[in-house]
C-alpha cells in the first residue's frame, strides 16, 4: 500500500487530501506544519509528501528544504495558490516535484499525484 | 492533432525526485506515440543526481488532445527542456470550453469541516484584531491575522469550485484583500495602524453576517464592504510611502530603495526576451551602481555575484543571465528583508523578551468531538446506570434464591464504589456537552453596535458571567429568543439620547446581560436602564385586539397583566419598526424555553427599566419524566410539558359537539383519552387523572400518576413502527422499557 504525508495547517485542506488520496489506496498521514512533518518523514518512508507553504511554526518551503537534505526520491507536491508564482520557482528550486493551485478538487488532486506516483 | 514532443531534461527535474518516464507513460495513454530515446541515464534509486543524468527523448504523438492539454499533463517540466511543437493540425478548433462552471453539490464531510472551522478561525480573528487593535506594529501578531484570512480564503475557494454562492463570493473577496494587505505589512515589516485594524475588525463582523446568511441559506447584500476594502488598501499605501526605508538603518534603505527600484524593471526586461541598445544600457549601469554599493556596505557575498553577473552579460546567453538575475533579486530581497528583521528586533527588543512561543504552538485545550459520539457515549452510561440497578437486584437475589449470603454482602459491600464511579462518569459525560455561553454571547457586542446605530440611540452593554457553562443544545435553542430580547430592550426599552437627556438620564443606555448557576439551573437575565413596559398600554391594547374584555381586565393585576406580552400576536409598539417582523414574538420567546423546561419572569419598573429572566436547566441530556399508567402499561411524559395535574370525577366530564371537555378554572378544556388511541383498556372506574399542559387548553386522561424520575431517553428505534404519539423510550432500573408520550405538545 502507498504511504502518503498530508501537510496544512489548515484541518479543511489536510482532510481534503487524506480523504482523496484514501480513495485511491493510499495511507494518509497528516502534519499541521512543517516541524510535524519532519518528524514523521523522518520516522516513516513516504511514497509522496503533499504540503501547504503558508504554515505557522515552519513553513512549507523550510520545510521542503530540510526534507531535501534527508531524502531526494520521494516526490513532494506543494500546495500554492494563483498569486504565489515566485514561491513556485522558489519550490521547484528546493526541489519541489510539482505543485498544486488552490483552490482544487479530490479529482484534481488525484489526477496530479498519479502524474508523479507509481 | 500531430505533436513533436522534446525530451531535455536533466540534473535539475532528478533534484525533484521527478521520473520523466512517467510522463513519457503519460503521454502514451493520450493516443498513438512513437517515442525514439536519445540519451537515457536515470539515477538509481538511492542515487545523488548528477550532471552526467540525464533523459532525452522525442516523442511523435497523434492524438484528440488539445495543446493546452499536454501542456497541463507536462507543466512540472514544462520550463526544464522540454518543447512542444504542432506538427498536423489547428490547436483552434480543439480548444473546450473549460470556462462552462458547473455548479455541483458540495460533499457534506467537507462542508461540514469548512463550516466549523471558519467559525473557529471567524472567533480567532476577533481576538487576534483585539490584541493587535492594542499593539498595531506586532509582526507576529499580523503574521496570525494573515494566516486566518489566508486559510478562510483557502477553504472558502475550495467551496466556491463547487458552487457560485454569492455568500462566499464575498467572503473570498475579503479575506483575499485582507490577506495581500497583511502580507505586505508582515513582509515590509512596516505594521499596520490602528485604523486599518478598525477596517479589518468591520470586515469580520460583515464576514460573520455573510457566513451567518451563507449557514442559513440566505442572500446578504454586501457591497458596502467594498468601500472598506478600497479604505483599507488605500491606507495601506499612504502608510507605505511614508515609511519608506524610514527608521531604518542608512545603509539598509539605501539597498532597499535601489533594489525596489531595480529588480521590477529587471523582471519586465527578462520577460521580453530580446533587449534594445538603451535597455542594455540599462543593465549595464544599474549593475555597476549595485556592484558599488554593495562593496561600500560590505556585502561581499552578493558582490561578489554581481560582478559575476556583470562578466557574463552579453557573453552568456540572455535566458541564463536572466536566471542568474532573479536568484540575484531574491538574495537581495531576502538581505532586505533580514535586515529590516534585525533592526525591528533592535527597536523592539522589549517585545522579544516576552516574545511566547505557545502562541505558535496550538493553543485550543480543547478536543473537537462529533456529536453524535458524544451522544453515544451518553446512550452508554444510561444503560450502564440501569445495569447497575440490575447487579443491585441480582445481590438481593443471591441471597434469597441462590441462598449464597456470604457472596451477597461481598457484592453489597462493594457496590458503593461502583455507584461513585458510575456517577462520576455520568457527571463528566454531562459535562462534555456543556460550552460557555461566552459562544453565544460574544455576538451581542455587534448586535448592539449594528441595532444601536440603526434605531439612532446610544447603547453600551455590559456582559457578565459569559463563562457560565450550559448543555449546548439549549445555548443553540435560546440564540433566538435572546437576541430577540436585546433588540426589544434598544427597540422599545431604551429611550433616544433627547429624551434621556431631558429625563435627566445618562445620555448613553445601559443594557446588561448577565449569566449565572442557581442550583441546578443557569438563569440568563437581560436588562435594560430604559423607560419600562407601560402596563396601561397593555391594557389598552388587549382590549383593543379582543384578547380580553373591559371588566377581565381591570380585575387582572399588574403582573397578570404583564403576562399578556407572552400571548400570540401581541405587540405594544406603536409603530412598527424596521426591526419587527424579522424575528420572532415574545409569545415564541416564552414557548422556545418552556419547551426546553425553563422559565420567562419579567419584571419591569416605569421610566427605570425592564429585566427580563430566562431560568433554563443546565441540561437536556437528562430529563424528567412522569411515569403515568394506563390500564396495565406504564408510560413516561415529559414533566416541563405537564403544567398542572388533577384528578375529577367521571360523571364532571361533558360532551361539547361531540368533544369530550371539562370546566376547569374557568376554562374548558378539551380532553385526550389517549389510551382509546392506543388501544388501551383503561382501570379507572369512578375519577380519572388529567394531565394539563402548560397553557390551561387540553387535558390528557391517563388512570394514575406513579412518580417522576431523571433519566435519559432516547429516540424509537427506526426499525420499530410506533403510532405519532411515542416520542422516545426510556429504561428502568429494573430493565424494564418505558415509552415517553409526546400528548401535551
Amino acid at each position: 500500500m502507498k504511504r502518503a504525508l498530508a501537510v496544512d495547517d489548515s484541518a479543511t485542506m489536510r482532510n481534503l487530501v487524506k480523504i482523496a488520496l484514501e480513495a485511491e489506496g493510499f495511507t494518509v498521514d497528516t502534519a499541521g506544519n512543517g516541524q510535524e512533518a519532519l518528524e514523521l518523514a523522518k520516522k516513516n518512508n513516504y511514497d509522496i509528501v503533499i504540503s501547504d507553504i503558508n504554515m505557522p511554526v515552519m513553513d512549507g518551503l523550510q520545510f521542503l528544504k530540510e526534507f531535501r537534505e534527508i531524502n531526494k526520491r520521494t516526490p513532494v507536491l506543494m500546495l500554492t495558490t494563483e498569486t504565489e508564482a515566485r514561491k513556485k520557482e522558489e519550490a521547484k528550486r528546493l526541489g519541489a516535484t510539482g505543485w498544486i493551485v488552490k483552490p482544487f478538487k479530490p479529482e484534481d488532486l488525484v489526477k496530479v499525484v498519479k502524474r508523479v506516483v507509481r | 492533432m500531430k505533436y513533436l514532443i522534446k525530451f531535455r531534461l536533466g540534473k535539475s527535474v532528478f533534484d525533484r525526485a521527478i521520473d520523466p518516464r512517467f510522463y513519457v507513460e503519460d503521454l502514451q495513454k493520450l493516443g498513438k506515440a512513437e517515442i525514439k530515446i536519445i540519451k537515457e541515464n536515470i539515477p538509481e534509486p538511492d542515487e545523488e543526481p548528477s550532471d552526467e543524468h540525464c533523459f532525452e527523448a522525442d516523442i511523435v504523438l497523434e492524438t484528440e488532445s488539445s495543446l493546452e492539454e499536454i501542456k497541463e499533463l507536462l507543466e512540472f517540466i514544462l520550463e526544464d527542456g522540454v518543447e512542444i511543437e504542432i506538427l498536423e493540425g489547428n490547436n483552434e478548433e480543439k480548444r473546450k470550453e473549460k470556462n462552462k462552471q458547473k455548479s455541483e453539490e458540495v460533499p457534506q464531510a467537507l462542508l461540514e469541516n469548512y463550516k466549523l472551522e471558519t467559525e473557529e478561525i471567524l472567533s480567532r480573528l476577533r481576538n487576534s484584531l483585539e490584541e493587535l487593535y492594542n499593539a498595531p506594529g506586532s509582526l507576529e501578531l499580523i503574521n496570525e491575522v494573515f494566516r486566518s484570512f489566508h486559510t478562510l480564503k483557502g477553504n472558502t475557494g475550495l467551496i466556491l469550485s463547487y458552487s457560485e454562492e454569492p455568500n462566499l463570493k464575498y467572503i473570498h473577496e475579503i479575506s483575499h484583500k485582507a490577506e495581500s494587505v497583511l502580507q505586505k505589512a508582515r513582509d515590509t515589516g512596516i505594521g499596520l495602524s490602528q485604523r486599518h485594524v478598525e477596517i479589518l475588525q468591520e470586515l469580520v463582523d460583515r464576514l460573520d453576517d455573510l457566513f451567518l446568511a451563507f449557514s442559513e441559506g440566505k442572500e446578504e447584500d454586501a457591497e458596502d464592504i467594498f468601500n472598506l476594502l478600497d479604505e483599507l488598501s488605500s491606507v495601506a499605501e499612504k502608510k507605505e510611502e511614508i515609511k519608506q526605508g524610514e527608521g531604518l538603518p542608512s545603509d539598509v534603505s539605501a539597498l532597499f530603495n535601489v533594489t525596489s527600484q531595480y529588480v521590477p524593471v529587471f523582471r519586465e526586461l527578462c520577460s521580453k526576451g530580446e533587449l534594445n541598445e538603451e535597455e542594455e544600457e540599462f543593465f549595464r549601469r544599474s549593475l555597476i551602481t549595485l556592484h558599488k554599493l554593495t562593496k561600500e556596505l560590505g556585502f561581499e557575498d552578493l558582490n561578489k555575484k554581481i560582478r559575476n553577473l556583470q562578466n557574463a552579460f552579453g557573453n552568456i546567453d540572455f535566458k541564463q543571465f536572466c536566471e542568474n538575475l532573479e536568484e540575484l533579486a531574491i538574495d537581495l530581497q531576502k538581505l532586505v528583508d533580514s535586515k529590516i528583521l534585525e533592526s525591528k528586533k533592535e527597536v523592539k527588543k522589549e517585545e522579544k523578551k516576552t516574545f511566547d512561543t505557545s502562541k505558535y504552538v496550538s493553543k485550543s485545550k480543547y478536543l473537537k468531538v462529533e456529536e453524535s459520539i458524544v451522544q453515544n457515549l451518553m446512550d452508554i452510561v444510561g444503560e450502564l446506570s440501569v445495569f447497575k440497578e440490575w447487579i443491585h437486584l441480582f445481590s438481593n437475589k443471591l441471597q434469597k434464591v441462590y441462598n449464597v449470603p456470604d457472596a451477597s454482602k461481598e457484592l453489597k459491600d462493594n457496590m458503593h464504589r461502583f455507584r461513585s464511579l458510575m456517577d462520576n462518569l455520568q457527571r463528566t459525560v454531562l459535562e462534555m456537552r456543556m460550552v460557555p455561553v461566552s459562544v453565544l454571547f460574544d455576538r451581542f457586542p455587534k448586535l448592539v453596535r449594528d441595532l444601536s446605530r440603526m434605531l439612532g440611540k446610544k447603547v453600551k452593554l455590559e456582559i457578565e458571567g459569559d463563562d457560565t457553562k450550559l448543555d449546548k443544545v439549549i445555548i443553540e435553542k435560546i440564540a433566538e429568543p435572546m437576541i430577540h430580547l436585546v433588540r426589544n430592550a434598544i427597540d422599545h426599552g431604551i429611550e433616544t439620547p433627547e429624551e434621556r437627556e431631558a429625563l435627566g438620564k445618562q445620555i448613553e443606555g445601559q443594557i446588561k446581560i448577565k449569566a449565572f448557576q442557581e442550583g441546578g439551573n443557569v438563569v440568563i437575565e437581560i436588562s435594560d436602564d430604559g423607560k419600562g413596559i407601560d402596563i396601561e398600554k397593555i391594557r389598552k391594547k388587549a382590549v383593543e385586539k379582543n384578547l380580553y374584555k373591559e371588566e377581565e381586565i381591570s380585575r387582572m393585576s399588574d403582573e397578570e397583566v404583564l403576562q399578556i406580552i407572552f400571548q400570540p400576536g401581541f405587540s405594544t409598539k406603536d409603530q412598527a419598526t424596521e426591526l419587527s417582523g424579522r424575528g420572532v414574538g415574545m409569545d415564541v420567546v416564552a414557548n422556545t424555553i418552556r419547551n426546553l423546561g425553563g422559565e420567562v419572569i419579567i419584571k419591569t419598573q416605569k421610566s427605570l427599566g425592564t429585566t427580563v429572566k430566562l431560568i433554563l436547566p443546565l441540561t437536556l441530556a437528562i430529563r424528567k419524566i412522569l411515569l403515568v399508567r394506563m390500564g396495565d402499561i406504564i408510560f413516561g411524559v415529559p414533566a416541563e410539558d405537564v403544567g398542572e395535574v388533577f384528578r375529577i370525577s367521571r360523571d364532571k366530564v361533558k360532551s361539547l359537539k361531540g368533544i369530550k371537555v371539562v370546566y376547569h378554572r374557568g376554562r374548558v378544556l378539551e380532553l385526550d383519552f389517549v389510551c382509546d388511541r392506543l388501544g388501551i383498556k383503561s382501570t379507572s372506574n369512578g375519577t380519572i387523572t388529567l394531565l394539563i399542559d402548560n397553557s390551561l387548553t387540553k387535558g390528557v386522561v391517563v388512570d394514575e400518576v406513579m412518580s417522576t424520575i431523571d433519566t435519559v431517553v432516547k429516540p424509537v428505534p427506526s426499525v420499530l413502527q410506533t403510532p405519532p404519539e411515542i416520542s422516545g423510550v426510556t429504561i428502568l432500573g429494573d430493565g424494564s422499557i418505558v415509552y415517553v408520550l409526546e400528548v401535551l405538545k
